[in-house]
Protein backbone atom coordinates (compact mmCIF):
# COMPACT_ATOMS: atom_id res chain seq x y z
CA UNK A 1 0.00 0.00 0.00
CA UNK A 2 1.29 3.65 -0.92
CA UNK A 3 1.71 6.00 1.93
CA UNK A 4 -0.45 8.29 0.48
CA UNK A 5 -3.43 5.54 0.42
CA UNK A 6 -2.47 4.49 3.98
CA UNK A 7 -2.78 8.26 4.72
CA UNK A 8 -6.20 8.35 2.89
CA UNK A 9 -7.26 5.48 5.49
CA UNK A 10 -6.18 6.91 8.82
CA UNK A 11 -7.38 10.23 7.72
CA UNK A 12 -11.35 9.06 6.91
CA UNK A 13 -11.13 6.84 10.29
CA UNK A 14 -10.13 10.31 12.28
CA UNK A 15 -11.04 13.46 10.77
CA UNK A 16 -14.42 13.71 12.34
CA UNK A 17 -12.66 13.38 15.89
CA UNK A 18 -9.78 15.92 15.22
CA UNK A 19 -12.32 18.16 14.06
CA UNK A 20 -14.53 18.11 17.11
CA UNK A 21 -11.17 18.73 19.33
CA UNK A 22 -10.72 21.38 17.82
CA UNK A 23 -14.16 22.54 17.81
CA UNK A 24 -13.51 22.38 21.24
CA UNK A 25 -11.02 25.40 21.42
CA UNK A 26 -11.63 27.59 18.60
CA UNK A 27 -14.51 29.26 18.33
CA UNK A 28 -14.96 29.90 14.65
CA UNK A 29 -15.94 26.81 13.09
CA UNK A 30 -13.80 28.12 9.86
CA UNK A 31 -10.84 28.49 11.62
CA UNK A 32 -11.44 24.91 12.97
CA UNK A 33 -11.90 23.84 9.43
CA UNK A 34 -8.66 25.77 8.57
CA UNK A 35 -6.85 24.01 11.13
CA UNK A 36 -7.79 20.69 11.02
CA UNK A 37 -6.83 20.73 7.10
CA UNK A 38 -3.02 22.14 8.46
CA UNK A 39 -3.28 19.45 10.78
CA UNK A 40 -3.39 16.69 8.38
CA UNK A 41 -1.17 18.16 6.22
CA UNK A 42 1.40 18.46 8.97
CA UNK A 43 0.88 14.61 10.06
CA UNK A 44 1.59 13.72 5.42
CA UNK A 45 4.83 15.68 6.12
CA UNK A 46 6.27 14.24 9.55
CA UNK A 47 4.25 10.45 9.03
CA UNK A 48 7.74 8.86 8.53
CA UNK A 49 7.66 9.94 12.90
CA UNK A 50 4.61 8.63 13.33
CA UNK A 51 5.16 4.84 15.02
CA UNK A 52 2.72 2.48 13.49
CA UNK A 53 2.11 0.30 16.56
CA UNK A 54 0.81 3.57 18.71
CA UNK A 55 -2.93 4.65 17.43
CA UNK A 56 -3.14 7.46 14.88
CA UNK A 57 -5.98 9.29 16.72
CA UNK A 58 -3.92 10.79 19.51
CA UNK A 59 -0.64 11.53 17.31
CA UNK A 60 -2.89 13.95 15.30
CA UNK A 61 -4.52 15.05 18.29
CA UNK A 62 -0.84 16.12 19.30
CA UNK A 63 -0.58 17.78 15.92
CA UNK A 64 -3.65 19.67 16.17
CA UNK A 65 -2.67 20.60 19.81
CA UNK A 66 0.51 22.25 19.12
CA UNK A 67 -1.44 24.14 16.20
CA UNK A 68 -4.12 25.05 18.43
CA UNK A 69 -1.11 26.58 21.12
CA UNK A 70 0.62 28.36 17.58
CA UNK A 71 -2.82 29.84 16.77
CA UNK A 72 -3.65 31.26 20.23
CA UNK A 73 -0.30 32.68 20.20
CA UNK A 74 -0.77 34.53 16.37
CA UNK A 75 -4.14 35.50 17.04
CA UNK A 76 -4.92 36.14 20.49
CA UNK A 77 -7.34 34.82 22.98
CA UNK A 78 -10.31 35.80 21.48
CA UNK A 79 -10.05 33.38 18.62
CA UNK A 80 -9.15 30.61 20.75
CA UNK A 81 -10.90 29.27 23.86
CA UNK A 82 -8.66 29.11 27.02
CA UNK A 83 -5.87 26.41 26.42
CA UNK A 84 -2.67 25.24 27.71
CA UNK A 85 -0.93 22.28 27.37
CA UNK A 86 -2.07 20.75 30.26
CA UNK A 87 -5.81 21.55 29.49
CA UNK A 88 -5.61 20.18 25.78
CA UNK A 89 -3.68 17.13 27.13
CA UNK A 90 -6.95 16.38 29.50
CA UNK A 91 -9.48 17.32 26.48
CA UNK A 92 -7.33 14.80 24.59
CA UNK A 93 -8.20 12.13 27.56
CA UNK A 94 -11.76 12.75 27.14
CA UNK A 95 -11.61 12.26 23.62
CA UNK A 96 -9.30 9.12 24.58
CA UNK A 97 -12.19 7.90 26.28
CA UNK A 98 -14.90 8.63 23.92
CA UNK A 99 -12.91 6.76 21.40
CA UNK A 100 -12.93 3.52 23.63
CA UNK A 101 -17.21 3.52 23.55
CA UNK A 102 -18.02 0.86 20.98
CA UNK A 103 -18.80 2.05 17.78
CA UNK A 104 -17.20 1.59 14.21
CA UNK A 105 -17.14 5.29 13.51
CA UNK A 106 -16.55 8.61 15.30
CA UNK A 107 -20.62 8.81 13.86
CA UNK A 108 -21.60 6.14 15.62
CA UNK A 109 -20.10 7.10 18.83
CA UNK A 110 -22.25 10.11 18.36
CA UNK A 111 -25.05 8.01 18.29
CA UNK A 112 -24.23 7.34 22.33
CA UNK A 113 -24.69 11.41 22.51
CA UNK A 114 -27.43 11.47 21.14
CA UNK A 115 -28.41 8.80 23.24
CA UNK A 116 -27.71 11.04 26.74
CA UNK A 117 -29.25 13.81 24.86
CA UNK A 118 -32.53 11.89 24.25
CA UNK A 119 -32.27 11.24 28.51
CA UNK A 120 -31.39 15.30 29.34
CA UNK A 121 -34.45 16.86 30.90
CA UNK A 122 -35.65 20.45 31.69
CA UNK A 123 -33.95 23.96 31.23
CA UNK A 124 -30.63 22.59 30.63
CA UNK A 125 -31.73 20.37 27.64
CA UNK A 126 -33.72 23.06 26.28
CA UNK A 127 -30.50 25.44 26.82
CA UNK A 128 -28.30 22.69 25.24
CA UNK A 129 -30.69 22.24 22.10
CA UNK A 130 -31.04 26.36 21.69
CA UNK A 131 -27.18 27.01 22.11
CA UNK A 132 -26.08 24.19 19.88
CA UNK A 133 -28.53 23.22 17.91
CA UNK A 134 -30.21 26.48 16.69
CA UNK A 135 -27.08 28.37 17.29
CA UNK A 136 -28.30 31.12 20.29
CA UNK A 137 -26.04 33.10 21.97
CA UNK A 138 -26.49 32.68 26.20
CA UNK A 139 -28.75 36.09 25.65
CA UNK A 140 -31.07 35.13 23.21
CA UNK A 141 -31.63 32.06 25.22
CA UNK A 142 -32.08 34.06 28.07
CA UNK A 143 -34.98 36.21 26.70
CA UNK A 144 -36.60 32.94 24.76
CA UNK A 145 -37.00 31.09 28.37
CA UNK A 146 -36.89 33.94 30.60
CA UNK A 147 -34.26 33.95 32.63
CA UNK A 148 -31.02 35.41 33.73
CA UNK A 149 -28.06 35.71 31.69
CA UNK A 150 -25.87 33.34 34.33
CA UNK A 151 -28.54 30.63 34.98
CA UNK A 152 -28.36 30.09 30.97
CA UNK A 153 -24.61 29.28 31.72
CA UNK A 154 -25.25 27.53 34.43
CA UNK A 155 -27.99 24.81 32.79
CA UNK A 156 -25.44 24.87 30.18
CA UNK A 157 -22.43 23.91 31.93
CA UNK A 158 -24.44 21.52 33.86
CA UNK A 159 -25.87 19.86 30.84
CA UNK A 160 -22.60 19.50 29.39
CA UNK A 161 -21.31 18.26 33.12
CA UNK A 162 -24.50 15.50 33.09
CA UNK A 163 -23.88 14.57 28.87
CA UNK A 164 -19.94 14.17 30.30
CA UNK A 165 -20.97 11.37 32.82
CA UNK A 166 -23.78 9.68 30.82
CA UNK A 167 -21.50 8.98 28.23
CA UNK A 168 -18.33 8.01 30.83
CA UNK A 169 -21.30 4.97 31.93
CA UNK A 170 -21.31 3.93 28.30
CA UNK A 171 -17.35 3.21 28.02
CA UNK A 172 -17.23 -0.26 28.84
CA UNK A 173 -16.13 -0.93 32.64
CA UNK A 174 -13.29 -2.84 32.36
CA UNK A 175 -11.80 -0.13 30.54
CA UNK A 176 -12.98 2.69 32.91
CA UNK A 177 -9.24 3.40 34.43
CA UNK B 1 -23.30 6.67 38.29
CA UNK B 2 -25.86 8.86 38.98
CA UNK B 3 -26.66 10.44 35.59
CA UNK B 4 -29.86 12.32 35.42
CA UNK B 5 -31.05 14.21 38.78
CA UNK B 6 -29.62 17.43 38.54
CA UNK B 7 -32.41 19.60 39.26
CA UNK B 8 -32.17 23.33 38.68
CA UNK B 9 -32.10 24.62 42.12
CA UNK B 10 -28.99 26.09 42.58
CA UNK B 11 -30.00 28.65 44.98
CA UNK B 12 -31.08 26.25 47.48
CA UNK B 13 -27.92 24.46 47.83
CA UNK B 14 -25.26 25.16 49.63
CA UNK B 15 -21.97 26.41 47.87
CA UNK B 16 -19.21 23.97 48.13
CA UNK B 17 -15.52 24.92 49.24
CA UNK B 18 -13.44 27.42 46.31
CA UNK B 19 -11.26 24.90 44.86
CA UNK B 20 -13.05 21.74 46.10
CA UNK B 21 -15.75 20.60 44.03
CA UNK B 22 -18.04 17.70 45.38
CA UNK B 23 -21.59 16.00 44.65
CA UNK B 24 -24.61 16.53 46.71
CA UNK B 25 -27.79 14.52 45.45
CA UNK B 26 -26.22 13.24 42.38
CA UNK B 27 -25.42 16.74 41.41
CA UNK B 28 -21.92 18.05 40.76
CA UNK B 29 -21.57 21.33 42.59
CA UNK B 30 -18.87 23.87 41.35
CA UNK B 31 -17.27 26.84 42.48
CA UNK B 32 -18.87 29.89 40.86
CA UNK B 33 -15.23 30.57 40.07
CA UNK B 34 -14.41 27.89 38.15
CA UNK B 35 -17.57 28.45 35.79
CA UNK B 36 -15.69 31.90 34.48
CA UNK B 37 -12.80 30.11 33.34
CA UNK B 38 -15.32 28.45 30.76
CA UNK B 39 -14.73 31.25 28.25
CA UNK B 40 -16.70 28.84 25.39
CA UNK B 41 -20.38 30.93 26.96
CA UNK B 42 -18.70 34.62 26.85
CA UNK B 43 -17.90 36.65 24.43
CA UNK B 44 -14.30 37.65 25.39
CA UNK B 45 -11.41 35.79 26.45
CA UNK B 46 -10.23 35.25 30.13
CA UNK B 47 -8.85 38.03 32.05
CA UNK B 48 -5.74 35.35 33.34
CA UNK B 49 -4.87 31.49 33.44
CA UNK B 50 -7.04 29.34 35.20
CA UNK B 51 -6.03 27.74 38.79
CA UNK B 52 -4.47 23.84 38.73
CA UNK B 53 -7.63 22.66 40.17
CA UNK B 54 -10.35 24.08 38.01
CA UNK B 55 -8.57 22.45 35.03
CA UNK B 56 -10.38 18.64 34.99
CA UNK B 57 -13.59 20.27 35.10
CA UNK B 58 -12.73 23.19 32.67
CA UNK B 59 -11.16 20.03 30.17
CA UNK B 60 -15.10 18.09 30.66
CA UNK B 61 -16.35 21.13 29.86
CA UNK B 62 -14.64 21.40 26.71
CA UNK B 63 -14.60 18.25 25.60
CA UNK B 64 -18.77 17.79 25.46
CA UNK B 65 -18.48 21.53 23.53
CA UNK B 66 -16.53 19.76 21.20
CA UNK B 67 -18.76 16.94 20.58
CA UNK B 68 -21.72 19.38 20.58
CA UNK B 69 -20.60 21.45 18.58
CA UNK B 70 -19.50 18.34 15.83
CA UNK B 71 -22.85 16.12 16.89
CA UNK B 72 -25.15 19.32 15.09
CA UNK B 73 -22.81 20.09 12.34
CA UNK B 74 -22.71 16.24 11.01
CA UNK B 75 -22.63 16.42 7.14
CA UNK B 76 -21.34 13.95 4.90
CA UNK B 77 -20.43 15.90 1.41
CA UNK B 78 -18.76 18.64 3.87
CA UNK B 79 -17.26 15.51 5.00
CA UNK B 80 -15.93 14.40 1.37
CA UNK B 81 -14.58 18.33 1.10
CA UNK B 82 -12.99 18.63 4.06
CA UNK B 83 -10.71 14.79 2.74
CA UNK B 84 -10.76 15.90 -0.92
CA UNK B 85 -9.10 19.38 0.08
CA UNK B 86 -6.40 18.19 2.26
CA UNK B 87 -5.81 15.27 -0.35
CA UNK B 88 -5.43 18.22 -3.07
CA UNK B 89 -2.75 19.97 -0.59
CA UNK B 90 -0.55 16.91 -0.52
CA UNK B 91 -0.79 16.21 -4.13
CA UNK B 92 0.13 19.79 -4.72
CA UNK B 93 3.31 19.45 -2.11
CA UNK B 94 6.67 20.22 -4.29
CA UNK B 95 7.77 16.67 -3.80
CA UNK B 96 4.35 14.98 -5.25
CA UNK B 97 4.03 17.99 -8.08
CA UNK B 98 7.85 16.90 -8.95
CA UNK B 99 7.54 13.17 -9.06
CA UNK B 100 4.16 13.85 -11.14
CA UNK B 101 5.21 16.85 -13.51
CA UNK B 102 6.22 14.76 -16.36
CA UNK B 103 3.04 13.21 -16.32
CA UNK B 104 0.35 16.04 -15.61
CA UNK B 105 2.07 17.70 -18.87
CA UNK B 106 1.33 14.46 -20.87
CA UNK B 107 -2.37 13.96 -19.65
CA UNK B 108 -2.84 17.82 -19.91
CA UNK B 109 -2.01 17.96 -23.61
CA UNK B 110 -4.17 14.74 -23.88
CA UNK B 111 -7.37 15.85 -22.26
CA UNK B 112 -7.01 19.15 -23.77
CA UNK B 113 -6.68 17.62 -27.71
CA UNK B 114 -9.39 15.23 -26.11
CA UNK B 115 -12.42 16.66 -24.21
CA UNK B 116 -11.48 20.62 -24.18
CA UNK B 117 -10.38 22.95 -21.39
CA UNK B 118 -13.00 22.34 -18.52
CA UNK B 119 -11.91 18.48 -18.61
CA UNK B 120 -8.68 19.16 -17.30
CA UNK B 121 -10.06 20.29 -13.48
CA UNK B 122 -8.80 18.76 -11.05
CA UNK B 123 -9.89 15.25 -9.86
CA UNK B 124 -10.33 16.42 -6.33
CA UNK B 125 -13.20 19.43 -6.69
CA UNK B 126 -16.09 17.55 -5.23
CA UNK B 127 -19.16 16.63 -7.32
CA UNK B 128 -21.57 19.26 -8.26
CA UNK B 129 -24.38 17.71 -6.12
CA UNK B 130 -22.72 17.19 -3.27
CA UNK B 131 -21.27 21.12 -3.33
CA UNK B 132 -24.95 22.20 -3.85
CA UNK B 133 -26.25 19.74 -0.90
CA UNK B 134 -23.94 21.73 1.55
CA UNK B 135 -25.29 25.19 0.19
CA UNK B 136 -28.75 23.63 1.27
CA UNK B 137 -27.77 22.59 4.65
CA UNK B 138 -25.66 25.87 5.07
CA UNK B 139 -29.37 27.96 4.34
CA UNK B 140 -31.48 25.78 6.17
CA UNK B 141 -30.31 26.73 9.09
CA UNK B 142 -32.66 28.73 10.96
CA UNK B 143 -30.57 31.82 10.39
CA UNK B 144 -31.80 35.14 8.51
CA UNK B 145 -29.38 35.71 5.66
CA UNK B 146 -28.92 38.96 3.68
CA UNK B 147 -28.25 39.31 -0.07
CA UNK B 148 -27.85 42.07 -2.41
CA UNK B 149 -30.32 41.27 -5.06
CA UNK B 150 -30.06 43.28 -8.89
CA UNK B 151 -32.60 42.64 -11.63
CA UNK B 152 -31.74 43.64 -14.94
CA UNK B 153 -34.42 43.35 -17.40
CA UNK B 154 -33.80 43.45 -21.59
CA UNK B 155 -36.12 43.82 -23.92
CA UNK B 156 -36.23 41.04 -26.63
CA UNK B 157 -33.24 42.88 -28.31
CA UNK B 158 -31.19 42.45 -25.66
CA UNK B 159 -31.37 46.24 -24.72
CA UNK B 160 -31.65 46.85 -21.21
CA UNK B 161 -35.06 48.70 -20.05
CA UNK B 162 -34.53 48.75 -16.30
CA UNK B 163 -32.83 48.15 -13.93
CA UNK B 164 -33.65 47.64 -9.70
CA UNK B 165 -31.37 46.80 -6.77
CA UNK B 166 -32.75 45.79 -3.52
CA UNK B 167 -31.87 43.99 -0.06
CA UNK B 168 -33.18 40.63 0.31
CA UNK B 169 -33.39 39.24 3.89
CA UNK B 170 -34.08 35.34 3.62
CA UNK B 171 -34.69 32.34 6.00
CA UNK B 172 -36.08 29.01 5.32
CA UNK B 173 -39.58 28.32 5.38
CA UNK B 174 -40.75 30.86 2.29
CA UNK B 175 -39.79 33.85 5.10
CA UNK B 176 -38.54 36.74 3.04
CA UNK B 177 -38.41 40.33 3.31
CA UNK B 178 -36.95 42.68 -0.02
CA UNK B 179 -36.58 45.99 0.21
CA UNK B 180 -35.73 49.03 -2.77
CA UNK B 181 -37.35 51.44 -4.99
CA UNK B 182 -39.40 50.40 -7.38
CA UNK B 183 -40.82 51.80 -10.87
CA UNK B 184 -42.18 49.61 -13.93
CA UNK B 185 -45.04 50.99 -16.16
CA UNK B 186 -44.16 54.05 -16.09
CA UNK B 187 -45.63 54.12 -12.42
CA UNK B 188 -43.16 55.12 -9.61
CA UNK B 189 -43.57 53.13 -6.54
CA UNK B 190 -40.20 55.22 -4.74
CA UNK B 191 -39.57 52.81 -1.53
CA UNK B 192 -41.46 49.06 -1.82
CA UNK B 193 -41.23 45.96 0.22
CA UNK B 194 -42.30 42.77 -0.70
CA UNK B 195 -42.26 39.78 2.35
CA UNK B 196 -43.52 36.65 2.94
CA UNK B 197 -44.19 35.23 6.61
CA UNK B 198 -44.20 31.78 4.82
CA UNK B 199 -47.69 31.50 4.61
CA UNK B 200 -48.61 35.85 3.20
CA UNK B 201 -47.14 37.28 0.67
CA UNK B 202 -47.54 40.98 0.71
CA UNK B 203 -46.61 44.20 -0.51
CA UNK B 204 -46.39 47.65 0.30
CA UNK B 205 -45.30 50.80 -2.19
CA UNK B 206 -46.66 54.25 -2.72
CA UNK B 207 -45.51 55.66 1.35
CA UNK B 208 -48.68 52.79 1.80
CA UNK B 209 -50.74 54.12 -0.77
CA UNK B 210 -50.17 50.94 -2.22
CA UNK B 211 -50.83 47.34 -0.80
CA UNK B 212 -51.16 43.65 -1.33
CA UNK B 213 -51.49 40.59 0.67
CA UNK B 214 -52.29 37.31 -0.68
CA UNK B 215 -51.40 34.04 0.41
CA UNK B 216 -48.30 32.75 -0.82
CA UNK B 217 -49.99 29.28 -2.71
CA UNK B 218 -51.60 31.84 -4.64
CA UNK B 219 -48.72 33.87 -5.28
CA UNK B 220 -48.48 33.78 -8.80
CA UNK B 221 -51.72 36.13 -9.15
CA UNK B 222 -49.82 38.43 -6.84
CA UNK B 223 -46.58 37.73 -9.35
CA UNK B 224 -48.88 38.94 -12.09
CA UNK B 225 -49.13 42.68 -10.38
CA UNK B 226 -45.40 43.37 -10.42
CA UNK B 227 -45.23 43.10 -14.23
CA UNK B 228 -42.16 40.07 -14.05
CA UNK B 229 -40.06 42.95 -12.64
CA UNK B 230 -39.25 40.19 -9.79
CA UNK B 231 -39.99 36.46 -9.82
CA UNK B 232 -40.71 36.02 -5.58
CA UNK B 233 -39.43 31.89 -6.56
CA UNK B 234 -35.75 34.12 -6.49
CA UNK B 235 -36.50 35.16 -2.80
CA UNK B 236 -36.90 32.14 -0.99
CA UNK B 237 -32.95 31.52 -1.45
CA UNK B 238 -33.36 28.26 0.38
CA UNK B 239 -35.81 26.59 -1.84
CA UNK B 240 -34.40 28.08 -5.42
CA UNK B 241 -30.95 26.20 -4.34
CA UNK B 242 -33.00 23.43 -2.92
CA UNK B 243 -35.04 22.91 -6.51
CA UNK B 244 -31.59 23.55 -8.49
CA UNK B 245 -30.27 19.43 -8.76
CA UNK B 246 -34.19 19.09 -10.18
CA UNK B 247 -34.27 21.80 -12.25
CA UNK B 248 -30.87 21.68 -13.73
CA UNK B 249 -27.77 19.97 -14.68
CA UNK B 250 -25.36 20.70 -12.73
CA UNK B 251 -21.37 20.63 -12.47
CA UNK B 252 -18.47 22.30 -10.62
CA UNK B 253 -16.64 23.82 -13.18
CA UNK B 254 -13.47 25.96 -11.05
CA UNK B 255 -12.06 26.17 -7.51
CA UNK B 256 -11.53 30.14 -7.73
CA UNK B 257 -10.50 32.74 -4.65
CA UNK B 258 -13.09 34.83 -3.47
CA UNK B 259 -12.48 38.35 -2.54
CA UNK B 260 -11.30 37.66 0.73
CA UNK B 261 -8.99 34.78 -0.84
CA UNK B 262 -11.27 32.28 0.22
CA UNK B 263 -11.29 29.00 -2.14
CA UNK B 264 -14.99 29.03 -3.56
CA UNK B 265 -16.42 26.43 -5.89
CA UNK B 266 -18.00 28.03 -8.94
CA UNK B 267 -20.97 25.85 -10.08
CA UNK B 268 -22.98 26.01 -13.34
CA UNK B 269 -26.79 25.19 -13.44
CA UNK B 270 -28.73 24.66 -17.06
CA UNK B 271 -32.10 24.20 -17.30
CA UNK B 272 -33.35 20.74 -17.84
CA UNK B 273 -36.17 21.53 -20.02
CA UNK B 274 -36.33 23.19 -23.27
CA UNK B 275 -39.31 24.93 -23.81
CA UNK B 276 -39.64 28.03 -23.89
CA UNK B 277 -42.28 28.57 -20.53
CA UNK B 278 -39.01 27.75 -18.76
CA UNK B 279 -37.87 30.45 -17.11
CA UNK B 280 -34.86 29.93 -15.71
CA UNK B 281 -32.46 29.05 -18.57
CA UNK B 282 -28.79 29.17 -17.10
CA UNK B 283 -27.67 29.78 -13.56
CA UNK B 284 -24.03 29.85 -11.79
CA UNK B 285 -23.53 29.93 -8.24
CA UNK B 286 -20.48 30.55 -5.95
CA UNK B 287 -19.94 28.57 -2.57
CA UNK B 288 -17.32 29.01 0.39
CA UNK B 289 -15.08 25.78 0.06
CA UNK B 290 -15.12 25.53 4.09
CA UNK B 291 -18.45 26.77 4.91
CA UNK B 292 -20.54 25.45 1.79
CA UNK B 293 -22.46 28.68 2.27
CA UNK B 294 -23.85 30.42 -1.18
CA UNK B 295 -21.95 33.52 -1.61
CA UNK B 296 -23.45 34.33 -5.31
CA UNK B 297 -25.78 33.17 -7.35
CA UNK B 298 -26.64 34.78 -11.04
CA UNK B 299 -29.58 33.95 -12.72
CA UNK B 300 -30.45 34.05 -16.45
CA UNK B 301 -34.05 33.52 -17.53
CA UNK B 302 -36.19 34.67 -20.21
CA UNK B 303 -39.73 35.19 -20.53
CA UNK B 304 -41.91 36.41 -23.80
CA UNK B 305 -39.98 39.11 -25.51
CA UNK B 306 -37.65 39.60 -22.47
CA UNK B 307 -34.39 37.93 -20.57
CA UNK B 308 -33.81 39.43 -17.41
CA UNK B 309 -30.58 38.66 -14.96
CA UNK B 310 -31.35 38.35 -11.03
CA UNK B 311 -27.69 38.14 -9.08
CA UNK B 312 -28.22 37.46 -5.61
CA UNK B 313 -24.70 38.59 -3.63
CA UNK B 314 -24.80 37.27 -0.22
CA UNK B 315 -24.14 39.84 2.53
CA UNK B 316 -23.30 37.98 5.72
CA UNK B 317 -26.25 37.00 8.68
CA UNK B 318 -28.94 39.34 10.01
CA UNK B 319 -28.45 39.67 13.68
CA UNK B 320 -31.31 37.77 15.30
CA UNK B 321 -34.30 39.61 15.99
CA UNK B 322 -33.70 41.88 13.30
CA UNK B 323 -35.52 39.86 10.59
CA UNK B 324 -39.63 40.55 10.65
CA UNK B 325 -41.16 38.83 7.61
CA UNK B 326 -44.54 39.58 8.68
CA UNK B 327 -47.37 42.17 7.41
CA UNK B 328 -46.68 45.51 8.71
CA UNK B 329 -49.98 46.65 8.81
Amino acid sequence: MQPRDLFEILMREHIDSVRAFLLSSLRDAVAAEDVLQETFLVAWRILDRYDRKLPFGPWVRGIAAKLLLNHRRKLGRSRVHYCDEEVLGRIDDGFRAFARIPADTFDESLDALRDCMARLTGPQRESIVLHYEHGLHCKQIAERLGIGFEAVKKHLQRGRAQLHRCLQGKIPTEDVA
Amino acid sequence: MSQHDERDDDGALPRPEEGNPRRERGRELVPDAWRAYDDTLADDPLPGDAPAEAKDWLADQRTMHGLLRALHSQDAAAREGRIAAVLARIDAEPAAAARRRWFAVAAAALLLATFGFWALLPASLPTASAAVERAVQALARDVAQRFHVEVVRAGASGRERARHEFELVTSPGGRFRLDGRLEFGGLQFGEFTLGSDGAEVWALGGNGAFRLASPLADKDRLQQRFGDVIDLGYLDVHALVRRLPEDCELRVVAREAGADGRPQLRIEAESKRDDVRARLRSAWLLCDEATGMVTRIEIDAVGEGFSRRFVLQHLGEQPAGLAAFGRPW
